[in-house]
């Protein structure tokens, strides 16, 4: 088999990011559901993924090439263009998202954004709460509560579209859209050679994980002291 | 025979929640019986308050405190299988019960049960000192997620 060019596209952070993500994701259903001995490790990984969004907008402006929004947010013009195109077998090769791809990136950031940022807010109305669930009143933590429960059906919806799509790619279209996001590189065919980002990005992305895991965690430590508990 | 009259009576009397099994007639009973069973979880909450307090070093550990509220904990998993016990579906009622309770009610029964051994542990764990307190309760509450989960509407 002859070695294939290939061009880097994938910045190490966006890499990390997306696995992180997904094992935050997977890991906060799973804690979810396994019982309250649990419930502190989903409020651990609850932080992590506000952490992750919070660096991936900031990598949206900062990262290299094709993570920024700049790059790959297209029109909604383009992107029904670009839907219109979807059955056929023939794919057209994009270096960072395609268009369509680019709008999935921010409704998983919006909805993760959603269910992470109103768990800071919400109890198990048993022994555990969010950071901030004493900064609101009951009710609107009800009603962030009904908003986790309900906006978590739309995240598991999005993410089946994500992989459904990922899949479509692979057997349809024959593209690896997997690979590239462990490797960086995605076959230089149909790219052009300064589509090619020139570095993997690690110092600045660690220098602003850093920034956004002090954040986080200052959030998480500073929050106002919990409500004492109503019976005593 | 007027003590046997009596009998006939108080039999009567206390075989009622069974015989009215057949459920609320209108909308207002219905809702009468989910503010029953809502007002028991309150109470269950102003129990499990003060071990929750001390659990969490609000207040300091008395083991005394958490011996009694764990005994009447029992208590009242023990009357949610009556206050749970009529179904009240069919009307539009004020409640945060899911019709879940209803569809396996053994099951809630069981769950309810589940709870009944919990605060039973939790009880005997008070004379052991505050570590073995707060492992009881943690098992305590999960009992509480595992059934909230399942028979409570999601808020």
């Amino acid at each position: 088999m002859s070695e294939q060019p290939r061009r880097l596209v994938w910045d190490l952070p966006v890499r990390l990011f997306h696995w992180t993500l997904t094992l935050s994701l997977a890991g906060s259903w799973i804690t979810a559901e396994s019982g309250i001995e649990w419930t502190q490790w989903h409020m651990y990984l609850g932080y992590l993924a506000l952490g992750l969004i919070l660096f991936r907008v900031l990598w949206g402006f900062v990262g290299t090439r094709h993570a920024r929004f700049g790059q790959f947010l297209s029109s909604p013009v383009a992107a029904a263009r670009y839907a219109a195109t979807l059955p056929s077998r023939k794919a057209t090769r994009y270096a960072g998202h395609n268009p369509l791809g680019g709008w999935m990136v921010v409704l998983l950031l919006a909805l993760v954004g959603v269910q992470a940022g109103t768990g800071m807010f919400i109890s198990d109305d048993i022994m555990y709460a969010g950071p901030y669930n004493g900064a609101v009143s009951g009710s609107l933590a009800d009603r962030l509560s009904y908003i986790h429960h309900l906006n978590f059906k739309f995240l598991q919806a999005a993410v089946a579209i994500h992989v459904l799509a990922v899949l479509y790619y692979w057997l349809r279209k024959r593209v690896n859209l997997v690979g590239p996001m462990f490797s960086g590189r995605k076959d230089a065919d149909g790219l052009a050679e300064n589509d090619a980002i020139t570095s993997i990005a690690w110092v600045r992305g660690l220098l602003v994980a850093a920034i956004v895991a002090a954040v986080v965690t200052a959030l998480v430590l500073l929050a106002p002291p919990p409500a004492p508990p109503d019976f005593f | 025979m007027l003590s046997k009259f009596v009998c006939t009576c108080l039999l009567v009397a206390v075989s009622l929640p069974v015989a009215a099994q057949s459920g609320p007639q209108d909308l207002e009973q219905a809702q009468k019986i989910a503010d029953a069973r809502a007002g028991l979880m309150k109470v269950v909450g102003a129990y499990f308050g003060p071990i929750y307090a001390m659990a969490q070093g609000y207040t300091d550990f008395d083991a005394e405190t958490a011996e009694r509220n764990a005994h009447k904990l029992r208590e009242l998993a023990d009357m949610a299988p009556d206050m749970f016990r009529t179904d009240t579906r069919k009307f539009e009622v004020k409640t945060e019960a899911l019709d879940e309770v209803w569809e396996d009610y053994d099951h809630f029964v069981e769950d309810a049960e589940k709870m009944k051994k919990a605060s039973a542990a939790l009880e005997s764990a008070a004379s052991e000192g505050k570590d073995a307190v707060v492992a009881a309760f943690q098992k305590l509450g999960g009992t509480c997620k595992d059934c909230h989960d399942e028979y409570r509407l999601k808020k």
